[in-house]
């Protein structure tokens, strides 16, 4: 994705190597924005932090320790959360539904499209898509996801499980959905 | 499971279509003005980090400038002794003795005399430069000693061979004066009158050698300077004691609950914060090195606890839910019956809160002052006993959350427990009075604070401590 001499140029503060590593990594950026961030309005100011800290910070990645991908990532969403923290009041919700005990078993949305995925997140209640997505899409731990919402480890769990839940039970029905308008 | 994950995030991470505002050129001047924002507050950041480096490398460098200062002073002392000691008046006496019993002796070149002379002229001349007069006569001799430097070996020996003429007139003089005052130093100060160029100290008190003053050669007269610059010293070391001293300060303190291995649940959900310490202390000088102190010490220690727990069947009541709902079929008209009802819900119980623990302790401690020109270093070490302790606030037992509040509780006690502590101090001389000071100790309880069975807690603390301090005088 992104060379090692673009990495050396930037860390030399070369002002066209920002610019190449801005357009190589602005759509997983503004990807991984637009995932965590609910308001449109906000995002690009949460990306051109993101850039700021990249440029600024970017003395400290080594290649050794993982891909730049990975840190990119975790720069991107701790800003995300940093700007939930600095400008307003995070809550997570618990629902006040019945739950079903299930198996852990594969959530039925490989039949279902970018846009229906995207669409049935939005609808999910706000902890548990946070901790889904944190989880399940950018592979934070139950303990990262706890710090960087400040809960416990054990209450990421919980929100992942009833997370999933909540799938199971509303991707069965967009399926049905798509599936009559099919018909 | 995994491949599942994996697909999905291939599906959500596919690029989306880019807005036009993102492109680079629109975004440019927001990122460099972020990053200008950024540094500046990181350099706000980096500045703040230094002064605290600097304040902390300050102390300590101020502490082993002091230890350092008094190690040296030691050791010069020690060092100019030992040198006055080698070189003895009596062998002094044979020197002069030989040379008035037989002058001709050394003009005809008696070898070992010669080099015995020029063995203890050097070691008198090392000596010298050793010694650390007063600034007033050193200002004096160093003018005459660079006057002087060059023509040193000359004048030495002029010196020499003027000590028979010299003596002979002394003692004439000595006996004319002792007539009129046996109290005055009349044949050093002659002499020195006489070798005033080299050594113009023509005022110094020396009183309570005039017994000797016919023996007294010039290089004794520099032997017993030095022990009188010795003996100025010392004197002056000793009066920025005075006989007591009264200190207030007050700091931050960094301690823990210190547990043993064995240690109750609450250990796991409680954390302990920064907290306030104030002190008055009072120093009685048993000697103009070692003092006894006791006072009073104010600590208000903190810590937080945060636990949070889910909770399976946690009851609810939902108000204004319809119960009922009937259709009269004549009319179609539609009669809600509303009420509430209970359900029960799975909830998390968090809970943060702040404890405190207030305590008025009474030290009783021995301690060692050092003092040099504007510092005064002091170190003590001793017990304390709380004599007042109040705590309230909140912890876990059992899976519940109680309250304690009070002197006296059933899961510690802080009050009548004994301390131990040591504590290092340095005072910088504002007035003669005034000292401003700054304390760093380390306390931790003899005592167990815990009445549990089998749980050991030993709180400890780190303190901090800047304030003032007053010596009586």
């Amino acid at each position: 994705m992104i060379t090692h001499s673009t990495i050396e140029a930037v860390k030399n503060k070369d002002n066209r190597a920002f610019k190449v590593l801005y357009q190589k990594c602005i759509p997983y950026v503004y990807t991984l924005t637009q995932r965590h961030i609910a308001n449109d309005g906000d995002i690009q100011d949460v990306i051109q932090e993101v850039f700021a800290r990249v440029f600024l910070s970017i003395k400290t990645f080594d290649p050794d320790k993982g891909e730049f991908k990975s840190w990119l990532r975790r720069l991107t969403i701790n800003q995300c959360y940093q700007y939930y923290r600095k400008d307003r009041f995070m809550t997570l919700h618990i629902e006040l539904d019945d739950t079903h005990e299930i198996t852990d078993e594969t959530l039925p949305l490989n039949d279902l499209s970018k846009e229906d995925i995207e669409k049935l997140l939005e609808k999910m209640p706000d902890g548990y898509r946070r901790v889904f997505l944190l989880v399940v899409i950018d592979e934070f731990s139950h303990k990262e996801v706890g710090d960087l919402l400040d809960i416990s480890p054990e209450a990421s769990r919980s929100q992942l499980f009833r997370a999933k839940t909540w799938l199971r039970h509303h991707s069965s029905q967009a399926i049905k959905t798509i599936a009559n308008g099919h018909s | 499971m995994d491949t599942h994950n994996k697909n999905l995030q291939d599906k959500l991470n596919s690029p989306p279509s880019l807005p036009k505002k993102f492109d680079w050129e629109n975004m440019e001047e927001g990122i460099y003005s972020k990053m200008e924002t950024l540094r500046l507050a990181e350099s706000s950041n980096e500045k703040q980090r230094r002064r605290l480096f600097f304040l902390f490398f300050l102390l300590i460098g101020a502490h082993l400038c002091v230890v350092l200062h008094m190690y040296n002073n030691t050791t010069k002392v020690e060092r100019i002794e030992n040198n006055v000691e080698a070189f003895t008046l009596s062998s002094e006496n044979n020197l002069n003795s030989g040379y008035e019993a037989n002058p001709a002796k050394r003009n005809t070149g008696d070898e070992d005399s010669i080099d015995n002379f020029n063995q203890q002229r050097t070691l008198a001349e090392e000596t010298l430069s050793a010694v650390s007069e007063p600034e007033q006569m050193n200002i004096r001799y160093r003018k005459a000693k660079a006057k002087n430097v060059k023509n040193m070996d000359a004048v030495l020996d002029n010196f020499d061979t003027q000590s028979e003429i010299s003596h002979e007139r002394t003692a004439q003089k000595n006996e004319a004066y002792s007539k009129e005052n046996e109290n005055r130093t009349d044949i050093v100060l002659a002499q020195m009158e006489e070798k005033n160029d080299l050594f113009p100290l023509p005022t110094l008190p020396f009183a309570h050698l005039s017994s000797n003053s016919s023996e007294l050669s010039h290089k004794e007269g520099l032997i017993l300077l030095q022990r009188l610059f010795i003996e100025t010293d010392e004197t002056e070391k000793e009066l920025p004691f005075s006989k007591s001293s009264v200190g207030l300060a007050s700091g931050i303190s960094l301690w823990n609950l210190g547990y043993n291995s064995q240690v109750p649940e609450r250990a796991a959900y409680e954390r302990s914060l920064m907290s306030f310490t104030a002190q008055l202390d009072y120093h009685h000088f048993v000697s103009d090195r070692f003092f006894l102190s006791t006072g009073l010490v104010y600590q208000r220690l903190e810590s937080r606890l945060d636990w949070s727990k889910t909770i399976e069947n946690f009851p609810i009541t939902l108000e204004d839910v319809i119960l009922q709902r009937q259709t009269d079929a004549l009319t179609g008209t539609i009669v809600e019956n509303r009420g509430q009802i209970v359900v029960e819900v799975e909830a998390q119980r968090k809970v943060r809160h702040h404890n405190q623990t207030t305590l008025l302790q009474m030290p009783i401690g021995i301690g060692m002052a050092k003092s040099l020109g504007a510092f005064n270093w002091t170190v003590e070490a001793g017990t304390s006993m709380n004599i007042l302790g109040n705590s309230q606030g909140r912890l876990l037992d059992q899976g519940e959350i109680v309250n304690y509040n009070g002197t006296n509780n059933e899961y510690f006690q802080g009050r009548w427990k004994v301390n131990g502590y040591i504590q290092s101090g340095l005072d910088y001389e504002i007035t003669k009075s005034w000292r401003f000071s700054a304390l760093a100790g380390y306390q931790k309880a003899i005592s167990n604070w815990s009445l549990k069975n089998g749980t050991q807690m030993r709180p400890q603390s780190v303190n901090v401590l800047l304030g003032l301090r007053y010596f009586i005088h």
